[in-house]
Order: structure tokens, then sequence, then C-alpha cells
């Protein structure tokens, strides 16, 4: 089998592959290792590449399965890390220089259990600096490169883990949420990526931006890899104070590419606020598609809405500076500017202020959570364009030039408020050449309609077989 | 260029001058820097623009919650 199918099969084919012994592991690493080798100077997606350590760790896969000692779907398969996701004996950076020798003694849950399920570290992966920016600039190591188009951002903050899937570097990547910054990349990449519930992914041992919105989940080319990843990382985890001791159950059983009875809200008020025209009609005939394979689609209403970015603002900002303060006095001048800049402002946030944004942030679920008594899930766009110019600090949207940030983050930013399940999953592409995610959300700890629902559409559609010109 | 108030518009606990000042002292700032006190004070006004729609938000009845729950068995 040719090294070029292997490295953008998916984690779901490979597997049964690797278990019946007719690909390697090694073969799938050296796949990979090739397809980076190739692409890297163009993406820079990568911040510490692992090359010998994966080799070494697919030679142990190998020898192990060959024991008869299969480990389960993700044996085997490639994964990359944001380099916030602590990995013992490995440098984790965060993103910035300040962090460039900071070599972890223990590793985080999350690469704890993907290293339990026999997954192979392929290395630690670019993102803006400390995750505090949703375009995916870095100023230390590189700014991150969209696969469709290299002069455009991938998003952010994981935008490393967004080209590095969309590309064939890996088959599983994994980045932080906070303000959409899972969801953002990959839209904007042109692949899956999953919020899950907050609290059902542990938290411990990533570096925090904000405490009470952070959530990791994985980042992926096709939805039955979301759910391999969700198998292997959900669940409590005593090391994280929010996680959740909530059942998990098996995310596999969510494809069932079946979407009759399901109930899907179309909310106006995204459609409403400003759009690119091009974007907003994929994203509707997405919506009207999971119609005609049998969900009902109704058009619901989210008043509070325009108050997410203000409730969002608030809370990360306070929480990001004081989980960043003692970086701020001691090396403010060696942060990346723009996020020096941000860190600052959250001084000046009192904590009556912040507080309050909490209060207003339990009437906003509490919106949201009464419309998902009456949908199993909501629906919008994931973003109000294509993926911007590297560095354009205002954007084109629908004929008005507005700041990127708040722009980029005006819809992801609803989800981590209410610590709603949330995917992105492609849906088609706009006249730049550029992909566009559909975003579902659904109720707390309900990930299985959020994948069923994904899974469905994917099913019916092929943007998740498109690859990039790389 | 004429000095904007940095806490503006008015939210309930607002810090004055003065504290602006420290806050900028502590943050490694030099506040004798007319261009970048300038620029923060531009940014923080802006930022406190949005902050201050927060408070368009009826509360009543709704607490402020802490992650932190110390007596929780």
């Amino acid at each position: 089998m040719p090294e070029t199918e292997l490295h953008y099969m998916s984690a779901w084919e490979l597997s049964g592959l690797i278990r019946d012994r007719q690909v390697s592991p090694v073969d799938v690493v050296e796949a990979c290792l090739s397809r980076i080798e190739a692409t890297e100077p163009t993406l820079n997606s990568f911040i510490t590449l692992l090359p010998e350590q994966a080799r070494a760790a697919a030679t142990r896969a190998e020898q192990e399965i060959g024991r008869g000692n299969y480990r389960g779907p993700l044996h085997g398969i490639p994964v990359g890390l944001k380099d916030l996701f602590n990995t013992a004996g490995v440098r984790t950076t965060s993103g910035t220089r300040i962090y460039d020798n900071f070599v972890p003694a223990e590793d985080c849950t999350v690469a704890a259990r993907f290293s339990q399920a026999g997954a192979i570290l392929m290395g630690k992966l670019n993102m803006h600096p400390l995750a505090f920016g949703p375009t995916g600039e870095n100023g230390d190591y590189g700014h991150m490169h969209n696969p469709w188009n290299p002069e455009r951002i991938t998003g952010g903050s994981s935008g490393g883990s967004g080209s590095a899937a969309a590309a064939g570097q890996c088959h599983i990547t994994m980045g932080s949420d906070t303000g959409g910054s899972v969801r953002i990349p990959a839209a904007l990449c042109g692949i899956v990526g999953l919020k899950p519930t907050y609290g059902r992914v542990s938290r411990a041992g990533l570096t925090p931006l904000s405490w009470c919105l952070d959530h990791p989940g994985p980042m992926v080319r096709t939805v039955e890899d979301a759910a391999l990843a969700m198998n292997a990382i959900a669940g409590p985890d005593p090391r994280d104070p929010a996680s959740a001791n909530v059942a998990v159950p098996d995310y596999t059983a969510a494809l069932t590419a079946d979407v009759r009875g399901l109930r899907i809200g179309m909310v106006r008020e995204y459609f409403e606020t400003e759009l690119d025209p091009a974007v907003g009609e994929l994203v509707q005939r997405a919506i009207a598609q999971l119609g005609e394979l049998g969900a009902e689609i109704v058009d619901v209403s989210l008043p509070l809405y325009d108050y997410a970015q203000p409730i969002s603002n608030a809370i990360l900002s306070s929480e990001a500076t004081a989980a960043h303060r003692d970086l701020l006095l001691s090396d403010g001048d060696k942060l990346y500017p723009q996020v020096r800049d941000r860190l600052e402002e959250g001084l000046f946030i009192t904590a009556a202020e912040y507080l309050r944004a909490q209060q207003a942030r339990q009437v906003f679920c509490a919106q949201v959570e009464e419309l998902l008594g009456s949908v199993d899930l909501l629906a919008g766009p994931v973003e109000p364009v294509t993926a911007p110019v590297i560095l354009e600090r205002r954007i084109d949207v629908g004929g008005e030039s507005l700041p990127a940030v708040p722009q980029l983050t005006k819809y992801t930013r609803v989800y981590n408020i209410t610590g709603s399940p949330a995917i992105s999953v492609p849906c088609g592409f706009a006249d730049d050449g550029l992909p566009v995610g559909l975003h579902l959300a659904g109720r707390n700890f309900d990930e299985m309609t959020v994948l069923r629902a994904a899974y469905a559409y994917q099913q019916a559609s092929d943007w998740h077989t498109r690859r990039p010109p790389l | 260029m004429a000095q904007q108030d940095p806490m503006s518009p008015e939210t309930d606990s607002a810090i004055g001058e003065q504290a602006f000042l420290r806050v900028a002292a502590t943050c490694g700032i030099d506040t004798s820097d007319a261009d970048r006190m300038a620029d923060l004070r531009a940014r923080v006004a802006l930022m406190r623009q949005g902050l201050a729609r927060v408070y368009e938000i009826d509360v009543s009845g709704a607490e402020s919650p802490s992650v932190f729950v110390p007596n929780r068995p």
C-alpha cells in the first residue's frame, strides 16, 4: 500500500488494518513523517517534532500487536498535541519562548490516556501564544499557515492542530477551546473539531487560559475519528476539580447516520448578524440537508446572543490575567504584543465586575437551556467568513470592515459560556476555495446527539474527502 | 492628545485615576511614557465599553457563582 494513502486514511479505517496486521504502525508513522517533511516548510504546524520517539513507539506497537496485545482502535495511530498539553520529558512551551525550556515531569491526563490506548505522539503543535487569540499567529515560533491557502490564517488558538490534521501530518490532533479555539481552526482548515461538554475531558496538566471556560477537544478529519478520540480521553479525573463524574458512553454508537426524530433549531440571530452571504448560504444548505435526511428543522431565537461577547470577554480576560499575572510582571516584554495587551487589559476588570459577568452568564445559560428543552440541537455557522489573510486586523464581513478577533469568536463563545458540547463539521467551500464549517451544539453531556447529526451530515456529503492542494 | 478616562463608561465599581496608574505600574508599564499610556488608556476604555454591556442584563435571582466550594464533601 503506498504511503500517500496511509497519511490521509482515517484512524477508523486504519485501526482495522493495524489490528489485522495488514498495516504496520511503523509504516503509518513513516507516512506521516514523510508528509510532515513535505508540508511543514509551508505550514509550520509543529513547535517540537518527535521523529525518533515516534519511530521507537511505532516499533513497540508493532511488536505488541504482533504478540497479540492489541490495545484497541488507537493502537499505533499518530497523534499530535497542542503545545499546552504537558508531556513527560518533552518540552511544553504554551506557544511562547518564555517556556522554551519547560519540560514537564509528567503527562497531562489526555496525553496519558492516549499513551495508554497505544497512540503514538508525533510532536507538539504550534498555537497562538498562551492560547490567547483566535488567529494562529505566533511571533516566537512563526505563524501557522492554512493548508488550503498558506497566505490565510489557520484560525486559533489551536492552529497547528488544525493544519496538521487537515494536511495529513497526524491522524488525530488535540486542541483546547476557551472561546472557540478547537472549532475556529477546524472550520477554517476544513476538518472536524469537537468541543466536548465542560468537565467531560480532563484539563489536568494543561496550561490554563480561563479555568471555567477551557475545554480540551479532538480535531480530526472525520466524525468517526472524533468518536474514537473521545472514547480514549473522556471520563472523570480526580486530578481535575471540574471533571464531571458522569458515565461515558461508547461514542462510536452515535455513528448511525440516522437523524430521524431529531429537532434541530436554526438560531435566527446567528443569521441576522454580519455574515458573508456565501458562508451563510452553505450553512443554511447544510441545515436543510439535515432536514432532508429526516430531522425536523425549526426556527428558534436566542435573544441574549448579542451578550455572549461581553460576558465571555469579562470572564476570560479576568481569569487569563489571574492565571498569567506573574508571567506578565516578570516577562511581559517577551510576550507576543497582542497577547500582552490583552493580559494588561484584564487587570482593569474589578472583582465585582467579574462576578457580575458570572451572574449574567447564569441568565444566558438558562436561556440556552430553555431552548434546548424544545430542540435537540442548535445549528448555525462556526465562522462568519472563510479564513482571512494572516495578520489582517480588520476583515470584510458581508461588505463591512470589522475587527477580526470579535468576528472570529462571535458564534463559538456562546457554547464556552454554557459549557455545551459543540462541533464544527465541514459543509462546503466558498468561491475563494476555502472551507466552511457547520456548527451543531447539544445539551450538556449529550455529545452523542451532536456526533450523530454530524456523522449523518458527513455521510450525506463528501466535503471531508477533499484534500488541500499541498 | 486629550486624556481619556480609562475606566469610562462608569460601572458600579470602577477604579479611579490613581488606582489606574498603580495597576499600570505593577504590570511593568512606564507610566511616564505618554505614548504607551495613551495606548493603554484607549485599549482599556474600549474593553470597558464592552464590559458595560454586561450590566444591561437583568440578573435578579442569579447568584455570583464560585468554582471553589470550600466544604463540599
